[in-house]
């Protein structure tokens, strides 16, 4: 360790030092210095007053209404996703049986055949046009604002 | 088969979403808090809030789990408190400085005396660079460490260190007859 280090480089290591956030070797070279520097004393305990001032200013509370309202919107999105997830699962399933079903025994498909792949195309045909709406309003949607 | 794999997957989203409304609880007021302290309209600071807090959860399944969740938190609420701040501008709607409405509302334990230390400190903070406010808020008042400060801001750690010590040097020497 040199025998002295500079008043300057020590002073710009106050502000970690206060944090803690110096080696313990660096930190040991700071404490050195602030025994005979009261310039740096002094710097040090105003640092530590602003900064304990600091995390002492008191800020608006939002109302509880708002913050639960966020929590709402939170628990609508986490079944809904599921649910999306399940459905496109169950369409991608019916779709490959079926073509397993028509290529291992092609023939004519039989009434209530038809009337599953009807359900299966409609809900794919929902699916797409709800994820190109999703897509589009992705822009706009995302700035909206609450009020004003 | 498949039935069973799909409940077992519910479950486990059941007990991720435990999770991530415990987190909520714990974290919305910290993200609402530097949303309005970066924005200065509560209005704002609650979309903001609401707007991260959608976006964490969407995300939630596919995190790194390993990753602490505050420095994410904090850089999510960041990220769209910026661009609301270039979207205003852009609007010129208001002048991007840190309003003084955000700044410190009367608090019922706190003297005349230190109310008004309060109000004096924050028009001071509130005057800094931008970068440097925002790592001093981050580190004074939420407690955040330098490396989470970094993770958050996307800045090094040298920059995070550096910048402090800048803002404390500023504000002392701005309330040095207060101190
Ligand atoms: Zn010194």
């Amino acid at each position: 360790m040199k025998a002295a280090d500079s008043h300057e480089a020590m002073e710009r290591m106050l502000s970690a030092y206060l944090d803690e956030e110096l080696t313990q070797a660096e930190a040991q070279r700071v404490e050195l210095h602030l025994q005979e520097c009261a310039s740096c004393r002094t710097a040090l305990d105003e640092m530590r007053r602003i900064q304990q001032l600091t995390a002492q200013i008191p800020f608006h509370q939002p109302p509880d209404a708002a913050l639960e309202a966020i929590e709402q919107r939170l628990s609508v999105q986490a079944p809904r996703r599921g649910g999306w997830a399940l459905l496109v699962i169950g369409i991608a399933a019916w779709i490959v049986y079926g073509l397993v079903q028509v290529l291992r025994h092609p023939r004519w498909p039989t009434v209530p055949e038809l009337i599953a792949a009807a359900v299966v195309i409609g809900l794919l045909l929902l699916f797409v046009s709800v994820l190109r709406q999703r897509l589009l309003e992705r822009p706009h949607d995302r700035y909206r604002r609450v009020k004003r | 088969m498949a039935a069973i794999e799909a409940a077992v997957a519910q479950v486990s989203r059941v007990e991720e979403e435990a999770e991530f409304t415990e987190l909520f609880a714990q974290y919305r007021l910290r993200a609402y808090h530097y949303a309005l302290q970066m924005l200065g309209n509560p209005d704002d600071a609650l979309e903001v809030t609401q707007e991260a807090f959608l976006r964490l959860h969407r995300h939630w399944r596919r995190r790194d789990s390993t990753r602490p969740f505050a420095p994410w938190m904090y850089s999510v609420v960041r990220n769209l408190a910026i661009d609301l701040l270039r979207k205003r501008a852009s609007r010129r709607e208001c002048e991007i400085e840190a309003a003084p409405e955000a700044a410190p509302v009367a608090s019922p334990e706190q003297d005349a005396e230190r109310r008004q230390f309060s109000e004096r400190l924050w028009r001071e903070i509130a005057r800094l660079p931008e970068a440097q406010r925002e790592v001093l808020l981050l580190r004074d008042w939420h407690g955040l460490s330098y490396a989470e400060i970094a993770e958050a801001t996307g800045a090094s750690l040298t920059t995070v260190n550096s910048r402090l010590h800048d803002a404390r040097s500023r504000l002392r020497e701005r309330l040095r007859r207060y101190l």
